[in-house]
């Protein structure tokens, strides 16, 4: 486990609302530095409404989440202080398709950490050749394969530097063989140090790759442990019954 | 018991094959395709018989509009005779080569933007151009055969007018009918010689816009148009030199202009000529108007001070003062982390707010008085006026002294210059002030967007800096006097006006209503309802009703002190009318973006008005550009509306002055010739705009994401 590391992402009784149905019902778990920590559980389960909670593109109502030390209040300056640490990767790529692929990944560094263009470029550039697709850079991303473009969207997260990749069930959208290459960049992702909270259905990328797994269930966390625990040992009947399912 | 075999391989087709040959084309396949369509017989019959009606119906109209153009007594000669009167009304004629200047600044423009932007206008397929020129002469060999058709043909017969052509074949018609004949027969042949290659084949738009141009210039030379019977015996005459010169040397300067642009675009920078061009493209259309084609008369107290002008109310002092003052407040704005600095602007300008309206109310009241009476009608300043402005200087002042946080003061300063920018107008100044402050509370909310980097925060100053120069230049360019002789009530007149109507409400009208758009669908129930409100009122009244309202009545409204041009007022009533259609087709276009872009533009942590200006608006507008390309023509063509209010545009011209004049020569009665004229003037500029648009849609790819 983790605990000697220094808390991260600390999330203490979070609540949350749709009108009058209740998508999390009381979230408390901490997330260390460096740790990666898969999140899995059935859908309408809460775990994607969880980590948009924590960037907040989803307003929680009750609890408190505090990212790296700075609380995630209604405090302009504080949203935008997490926002710049963050980094997300949406199902659906959210891929700007207007800008060409570099655009896309330079844009946050130069209006929003006011890097000027050309170092923009540069970095934008040594990201993309960490995805592995340097030659698609002044491409369109309609022109690009899904997991091509899954891959523009992790290198646009990682272009603003962030303490923390939050990735929305990331490889759901695409073709079977498309999902390795992306796994691939998240695996080495996960090597390099970074913090990351993955929403996924792949039990594999979470029994290589996790240092913890989260089961949700009905808005909150049924069970955590270790992916060795998870998947030789599981204790609470809806996690056996959801894994009977799945593997 | 043979092994059940589990599963069979059956590997991997290696060679491409080509697809099979498409049926042979013929006569009786085209009729088929494109005549009687249907796949049973009674659909058949049915298709037939339509075809055959709906052309006899075609037939019919083009007989009729032929036998109108051609009719020996149409006097065309009202179109050609009065062609500078449509154009450009009373301009005087020593001042003429200001008119062509400005043509041939827009050709060399057109020129080096189709090199740099548009890689040379693109390609068009011999296919097309071919299958255009064989339709072009089926039309022309039709329209030969049907001018002298005798009026038994006529399928319905319309008394619209009496049709009194010649049958015999003139020799002009035999010329005509060979003329289509040959465009008929190069296009059909080269079609038949190459088939399928005609496909692969292309030629650049460019060459055959200069072919166009060499034989627009070879035909004006030579050709004769009609002129008023009784002028020196003649019924033709060739084009006037003044006007064949120019034109010659206009389209030379084009092609001349742009052989230059690819010489240049390989030696310099094609960035650096790109936002030269693009500067030029803005600067260039105020200088023509208010420069070139108005002539005005610069005083030098105007523009430098002295005479009765004091130095900081001249052109020169209201631009440095509001570029230094200006441009070193948004150079803060543009990053705005030091909260000394920031504390030291916002006291500053809070304590000139808070003092100097307190000097004017000062100075013009006796506060005995106001407390005994209340404050008089002739007060400098409003009352409420002079509270509110108080008040915003106090709220910066104690913005400064109490926030601790850099932005935060930024953002209160772009608020309550907000607030100053809209109090300015009921308070007497400098017409050119009251623009400024407008245009200085705009930069200053844009501002923290856009700065950043010390490259970006260049970017920004320079641009507030360009926006000051545009302002105080067209104040003290609008304010001269013009040295024009005219006789009208503007050196505008003609299609010059319509054209300036155009364009000016245009470029007003998108700016505002984007903002109108991103109003209406915002998330404050205020801003959504003022949009809303505007839009529905403005658009539920009929154009003309607001010409009227903007010709007649605004004067009435408007404050004391306040006057403005019936042009200008015009132009605002076109720019505020076509700003609510804009509106709602932007809106489309907002409506179509989905979710998810606004949710990554701001997990990236992009601010509001950055995700709307780089993300949003982009694509929005993409989106709908088809529907703005519709909006403008519409736009461009209800600018003939003013006709009605009795502004000299090219159609009140063409429908009132000409067949009004009965001296030197007598055009009565030429009212129809000169509408069918202008219908077919108007219909060449929209439908090549539309077309161009639209290769242009087809060249951003629009439709493909």
């Amino acid at each position: 486990m983790t605990e000697d590391r220094k808390p991260m992402i600390v999330s203490e009784g979070v609540k949350k609302w749709f009108g009058d149905f209740q998508a999390l019902r009381g979230v408390t778990t901490t997330v260390g530095e460096r740790d990666v920590v898969v999140v899995i559980g059935p859908s309408g389960s809460g775990k994607s409404t969880f980590i948009r909670c924590i960037n907040r593109l989803e307003v929680h109502q009750e609890g408190r989440i505090a990212v790296d030390g700075i609380e995630l209040t209604n405090d302009l300056r504080n949203i935008d202080a997490i926002r710049r640490e963050v980094g997300m990767v949406f199902q659906s790529f959210n891929l700007f398709p207007h800008l060409t692929v570099l655009e896309n990944i330079t844009l946050a560094p130069i209006w929003v950490r006011k890097h000027t263009r050309t170092e923009s470029e540069e970095n934008g550039m040594q990201l993309l050749e960490r995805v592995g697709i340097p030659e698609q850079a002044d491409k369109f991303p309609g022109q690009l394969s899904g997991g091509q473009q899954q891959r523009v969207a992790i290198a646009r997260a990682l272009a603003m530097n962030p303490k923390v990749m939050l990735f929305d069930e990331p490889t759901s959208a695409l073709d079977p063989e498309m999902i390795k290459e992306v796994l691939d960049v998240m695996k080495e992702l996960a090597e390099s140090g970074m913090t990351m909270i993955v929403v996924t259905h792949e039990m594999g990328f979470a029994r290589e790759v996790a240092d913890r797994v989260l089961f949700f269930d009905y808005g909150t966390i049924v069970e955590e442990g270790t992916p060795e625990h998870f998947f030789t040992n599981p204790q609470h009947d809806r996690t056996k019954l959801f894994l009977s399912q799945i593997l | 018991m043979t092994d059940q075999p589990q599963g069979i391989v059956h590997g991997v087709v290696e060679d491409l094959e080509l697809p099979p040959e498409p049926p042979p084309h013929g006569p009786k396949i085209w009729i088929q395709e494109n005549l009687l369509g249907g796949d049973t017989p009674t659909a058949r019959v049915l298709n037939g018989l339509l075809s055959v009606i709906f052309g006899l119906i075609a037939l019919n109209i083009l007989q009729y509009v032929t036998s109108y153009i051609f009719e020996p007594s149409r006097r065309w000669s009202a179109v050609t005779f009065n062609m500078k009167l449509m154009m450009v009304q009373a301009f005087p004629q020593a001042d003429l080569f200001r008119i062509w200047v400005s043509v041939g600044i827009f050709f060399v423009l057109v020129s080096f933007s189709l090199v740099v932007w548009g890689g040379g206008g693109g390609r068009l397929s011999m296919f097309s151009l071919a299958k255009g020129i064989r339709n072009i002469g089926v039309l022309f060999m039709i329209v030969a055969i049907m001018h002298g058709a005798p009026e038994t043909w006529n399928l319905v017969s319309l008394p619209l007018f009496t049709i009194d052509s010649p049958t015999a074949w003139s020799l002009a018609r035999v010329v005509f009918f060979l003329l289509g004949l040959a465009l008929f027969a190069a296009g059909f042949l080269y079609l038949r010689a190459s088939g399928d290659a005609a496909k692969e084949q292309s030629v650049p738009v460019l060459s055959l816009l200069v072919a166009g141009m060499v034989i627009i210039t070879t035909a004006i030379w030579l050709i004769k148009l009609p002129v008023p019977e009784g002028q020196f015996g003649e019924t033709t005459a060739s084009i006037a030199r003044t006007t064949t010169g120019p034109w010659t040397i206009l389209f030379a300067v084009a092609i001349g202009s742009y052989f230059l642009a690819r010489v240049l675009v390989r030696v310099f920078d094609p960035a650096l000529i790109k936002r030269i061009l693009l500067f030029l493209w803005v600067f260039s259309y105020p200088i023509i108007i208010m420069v070139i084609q108005r002539k005005p008369v610069l005083l030098w107290g105007d523009i430098l001070g002295g005479g009765p002008t004091v130095w900081w109310e001249s052109g020169l002092g209201l631009f440095v003062l509001f570029s230094l003052i200006g441009g070193a407040v948004i150079w803060w704005l543009a990053l705005s982390t030091d909260v000394t600095v920031g504390r030291v602007i916002a006291i500053a300008m809070g304590a000139v707010l808070a003092i100097g309206t307190w000097l004017v109310v000062n100075a013009s009241n006796d506060w005995e008085d106001i407390i005994r009476d209340g404050v008089p009608e002739s007060a400098a300043l409003p009352l409420w006026v002079a509270i509110v402005a108080a008040l915003a200087g106090i709220a910066l002042i104690a913005a400064g002294l109490l926030i601790p946080d850099g932005i935060e003061i930024a953002r209160v300063i772009g608020l309550i210059m907000g607030v100053v920018a809209l109090l300015v107008w009921f308070v007497p100044m400098l017409f050119v002030v009251r623009f400024l402050l407008i245009t200085f509370a705009l930069t200053a909310i844009a501002a923290p967007s856009f700065g950043g980097s010390t490259q970006a925060r260049v970017r920004v100053v320079a641009v507030w800096i360009a926006l000051v120069f545009l302002v105080v230049v067209t104040f003290v360019l609008g304010e001269a006097e013009t040295a024009l002789e005219f006789q009208s009530t503007t050196f505008l007149g003609g299609f010059n006006f319509s054209i300036l109507l155009a364009i000016t409400g245009l470029v007003l009208s998108f700016p505002l209503g984007v903002v109108l758009a991103l109003a209406r669908t915002s998330t404050m129930p205020i801003f959504r309802l003022l949009a809303t409100g505007y839009i529905e009122l403005i658009r539920s009244v009929p154009m003309i009703t607001w010409l009227f309202f903007g010709a007649v009545m605004l004067p009435v409204f408007l404050p004391d002190g306040i006057t403005f041009d019936e042009i200008v007022r015009v132009i605002g009533i076109v720019a505020i009318f076509n700003a609510a259609y804009v509106a709602e087709n932007v809106r489309g276009g907002l409506q179509s973006i989905g979710k998810g872009q606004y949710e990554a533009a701001s997990a990236m942590g992009l601010s509001t008005v950055q995700s709307t200006a780089l993300i949003v608006l982009p694509q929005a507008i993409r989106a709908v550009l088809p529907a703005l390309v519709g909006s403008i023509i519409v736009s461009f063509k209800d600018t003939s509306l003013v006709a009605i209010i009795g502004l000299a545009d090219v159609l009140f011209i063409a429908k009132s002055f000409v067949p009004g004049q009965t001296s030197p020569h007598n055009f009565l009665g030429t009212q129809p010739q000169m509408l069918f004229f202008i219908a077919l003037f108007y219909w060449v500029f929209t439908f090549s705009f539309s077309r161009m648009a639209l290769r242009y849609e087809k060249s951003i790819g629009l439709g493909e994401h």
